[in-house]
């Protein structure tokens, strides 16, 4: 079992959240395209463990995405054939 | 009662002559200063492609406006919002608690944003390129494949240890 704790893998570098090293980048609904390198191309808000978000800012992240999709700023979904 | 700073940020049909804009948009202010608020900033995006089809039509005009308040302000636009068929989206929240003096003091201030072209095109060139790199997929089918091999019997997946697990093992 105790195999089952994980560490991180040997590959790649722990990314730093781009939020707490620029104090000045603020997360808001109200600009799609800083918003849109959090979502997939399918416009799926990308997990933590990918974009690298600390977990305060990838909270802020999600509920900026949401209500940007609220306004129509955003896609709920994006349908690609 | 002191004054809350709100921001409220609407849409507009887009087939909408300009003087019906104005009439709307005036209306609007007017529930907000009548309630002894105060109009601060107007920010007009103009005629923006929405991410979606909204009430079938791909373009809306993008209103955002800040003001203060109290707090019975919010509902009241609402109300307005929701009696006024050319709002075809509406959002409002508040910003802060307490508004200062200055704020209070200074002209409105009209703002127009127009940056429609730019963006859709860099989120369908820059955005591609960009999303695929940091293309969650990956990780998302990995753990759906996991959860199928957990799922149908628990012995089998100990038994064959998953990619992780070895992983872990050769790293610890």
């Amino acid at each position: 079992m105790e195999r089952v704790i994980r560490r991180r893998r040997g590959f790649g570098r722990r990314k730093v959240c781009r939020f707490c090293v620029d104090p000045e980048l603020n997360i808001t609904y109200k600009d799609p395209s800083l918003l849109k390198y959090f979502v997939t191309e399918r416009g799926k808000i990308i997990p933590r463990r990918i974009s690298g978000n600390c977990a305060r800012h990838q909270r802020q992240m999600a509920r900026a995405i949401k209500r940007a999709r609220v306004l129509g700023l955003m896609p709920f979904t994006v349908v690609t054939s | 009662m002191s004054l809350r700073k709100y921001e409220t940020f609407y849409l507009l049909r887009s087939d909408l002559s300009e003087d019906v804009q104005k009439r709307i948009n005036n209306k609007i202010f007017e529930t907000i200063s009548n309630d002894e608020g105060k109009l601060l900033q107007v920010e007009s995006w103009g005629n923006r492609k929405t991410a979606y089809p909204v009430l079938k039509q791909n373009k809306a005009l993008f209103f955002l406006i800040t003001y203060a308040g109290q707090p019975g302000v919010v509902a009241k636009l609402t109300r307005l919002f929701r009696i006024t068929e050319e709002v075809v989206k509406y959002q409002s929240l508040k910003v802060a608690d307490e508004v200062t003096a200055e704020e209070l003091e200074q002209d409105v201030v009209f703002t127009e944003k127009a940056r429609d072209e730019n963006e859709g095109r860099g989120r369908q060139g820059r955005g591609r390129g960009r999303d695929r790199g940091d293309r969650g997929d990956r990780g998302d089918r990995r753990d759906r494949r996991d959860r199928d091999d957990r799922g149908p019997s628990e012995a089998k997946a100990k038994s064959e240890p998953t990619e992780e697990s070895t992983e872990a093992a050769t790293e610890g």
